[in-house]
């Protein structure tokens, strides 16, 4: 078990319900295999002209949302935030490539909806008939909290009945002048569905509890280094995101790999 | 007086349309476009050409000019709004005491950083490692803002959601302080490119002034714009125990998502309408309180008749009596800065007891009926104001600020 790692004065503290828990790590060579298979596990099947846009990282935001969501029978009030790493860097670079070549006319207009922030958390919701807040947070390598960050926000001022946070990207950035090398990458993807905790039946969940304190007075937090988005999950004591979320997942250490 | 209210005690802007209040307000309230012809790259090809776009934003006396023009525009544009905005609550002194957060709405740095190198010959967007850090980051250190920061995206609404955010970062106690607002460069070739070939873009390339012309029988697309708006908010009990005084408060918001397309909104008004109420419900503001609405207007044929089919169905019985204009006349749609370019526009009409208008509105749609302030700007007495920002992804937000 992990010790609350809160100490100091705290402004307060809050506690989830985890419902669904999932984590995917594969090569970048089977991104192209799962965009063609994803549709039969979505709640709303995208069409074919929506799917072959998305980015690597939002193809994996939706295989993790299906695996964490697959006991919640109702999504509708439901929110979803994504945390991606640079997202878009591919289809970017194929852009600069041929404004090369053709200027504004090689340019796709599917950039900004499909490689942006915003992009893999809207396209989880229009999946999932999620009506509740969508929305990206962080994008950086080192922003990894702020979809915690940004969750907890939500979720304490009811923007959602529940929210499914996700975190998705490469374990190391590539070239891209090798793009050969590319298909062996890893790109992974975790998920959270959680909900604030009733106190009615607190104890339903299979899952462990979630409980975030915070403290006002702390300052110039460390990073979570390394960027890894395991460390999200491996929780060690002296974790702590970009600022004072000080966070302690009361499971055992080998309970989340356990569950995937 | 409540003091767990939220006020605005700090202001800071830098748009097309100025680079401080007074002169955003004068602009806007004379009722003139900042879009023009783009000629900051070659546009031959694109098929808009037009944009409200900024030429060099005004150096700041936080570091040398020297220093200052080494940064990107966008940098430049935090220093910018994030001064003047510590400068206008007279607060530098409180950051360095108290805890201060920062939220941020955003689109993508990275893509922009990315093109930025490109056309400057580099190929950072090849090689793994080469990111920029977010572009707020230098104006956070320069300014020591060292309590929690956030980014985050709804694409268009972005800005609307880091007010809503921070505005309850304060009633929940994480922060004394909370800087808040979107800045966004949007006017480069790419976004240009993407956008009008999007076919979202107008093509009124030849009257530039008169393009963006939301509500109007004759809008053919949004018009670009860029720049950005950052506020300081406090408490009212923080902000009255140091004196400081108050441009207006942050009464509530309400979020939701269409679940429809990643581009096109909801032709079922729904969801927007649902974000309406629950911005009306947080801030416990009744129909009939609300004395103007800042549209998310942004001139496009569909987004146009959504919003004003959604603000039909939520004021059945008051619709013909609010007030509605659309700013993105005049300044464009600066993307993700635009709720916070429009925020600071609800502050001016709150401030000015005087409401911007519609320009361009020379033929009302029929499918748009409301209480259009076309064309020039009309005197009203304003205690509550509701602004509407809706984005690609389906996020739907509405906020309500209030009267100082």
């Amino acid at each position: 078990m992990f010790k609350l790692v809160s100490e100091g004065i705290s402004s307060g503290n809050s506690s989830y319900q985890i419902l669904g828990f999932s984590k995917f790590t594969i090569l970048s060579s089977e991104i192209a295999k799962i965009r063609t298979e994803l549709n039969p596990s979505l709640p709303n099947p995208l069409s074919t002209s929506i799917l072959k846009y998305l980015d690597d990282q939002t193809v994996i935001a939706l295989q993790c949302t299906h695996q964490a969501t697959k006991e919640i029978k109702n999504l509708a009030n439901w929110g979803v935030i994504v945390s991606p790493k640079h997202p878009g860097r591919k289809r970017v670079s194929g852009a600069f490539d041929k404004f090369k070549l053709e200027s504004a006319w090689g340019i796709s207009p599917h950039l900004v909806p499909y490689d942006s922030l915003h992009s893999p958390s809207g396209i989880v919701s229009l999946a999932y008939q999620m009506n509740g807040i969508n929305l990206g947070a962080g994008g950086f390598a080192g922003m990894e909290g702020q979809g915690l960050l940004a969750g907890f926000t939500s979720l304490e001022n009811n923007f959602a009945e529940g929210l499914v946070l996700i975190w998705t990207g490469y374990q190391e950035e590539f070239s891209l002048y090798h793009l050969e090398s590319h298909n062996n990458q890893i790109i992974e993807g975790y998920a959270l569905a959680i909900t604030k905790q009733k106190k009615t039946n607190s104890n339903k969940s299979p899952y462990p509890g979630l409980n975030i304190s915070w403290n006002k007075n702390a300052k110039n937090s460390a990073f979570v280094t390394p960027l890894s988005l395991e460390n999200l999950f491996k929780i060690p004591d002296n974790f702590q995101t970009d600022w004072t979320f000080q966070i302690a997942i009361n499971v055992l250490a080998d309970f989340i790999p356990a569950s995937i | 007086m409540d003091d767990d209210e939220i006020w605005i005690t700090g202001v800071g802007i830098g748009c097309p349309m100025g680079f401080s209040l007074a002169e955003f307000s004068k602009m806007l309230l004379e009722g003139k476009s900042a879009v023009r012809k783009v000629e900051l790259f070659d546009t031959t090809n694109h098929p808009s050409q037009i944009a409200a776009y900024i030429d060099e934003v005004p150096a700041s006396n936080k570091v040398s000019n020297g220093t200052f023009r080494s940064r990107c525009k966008a940098e430049q544009l935090y220093i910018h709004c994030i001064g003047q905005a510590i400068q206008d609550a007279d607060i530098q002194k409180e950051l360095e005491r108290k805890n201060a957060g920062l939220i941020l709405g955003t689109g993508s740095d990275w893509l922009l950083s990315w093109e930025e190198n490109f056309f400057l010959g580099g190929d950072n967007y090849k090689l793994p490692g080469r990111e920029i850090a977010p572009y707020f980051q230098y104006a956070k250190d320069l300014y020591q803002i060292e309590g929690p920061a956030l980014q985050v995206s709804t694409a268009c609404a972005s800005a609307n959601h880091s007010l809503i955010f921070g505005a309850n970062w304060l009633k929940m106690g994480i922060v004394d302080i909370c800087i808040v607002g979107a800045c966004s460069i949007n006017v480069t070739p790419i976004t240009l490119a993407s956008f009008g070939n999007l076919r979202a873009l107008s093509r009124r390339n030849d009257t530039p002034e008169q393009a963006s012309r939301p509500f109007d029988k004759d809008r053919d697309g949004f018009v670009l714009g860029e720049g950005g708006a950052i506020f300081i908010l406090e408490k009212a009990s923080h902000a009255k125990n140091r004196r400081a005084s108050c441009h207006g408060k942050i009464l509530g918001g309400g979020f939701s998502s269409d679940a429809f397309h990643p581009v096109i909104p909801n032709p079922n008004t729904l969801q927007i309408e649902i974000a309406v109420k629950n911005a009306l419900n947080n801030s416990q503001t009744n129909l009939d309180e609300v004395d103007y609405i800042n549209a998310h207007g942004t001139s496009t044929p569909v987004g146009d008749v959504g919003e004003a089919n959604a603000i039909r169905t939520v004021f059945p019985n008051q619709f013909r009596n609010i007030p509605v204009s659309s700013i993105k006349s005049m300044a464009g749609h600066a993307l993700a800065a635009s709720s916070a370019i429009e925020a600071a526009a609800c502050l001016v009409a709150l401030q000015q007891q005087a409401i911007p208008p519609t320009i361009n509105l020379k033929n009302i749609d029929p499918a748009c009926d409301l209480y259009h302030v076309a064309n020039t700007t009309i005197e009203k007495k304003l205690t509550r104001v509701i602004s509407n920002s809706f984005g690609f992804g389906g996020s739907n937000s509405c906020i309500v600020l209030g009267k100082a």
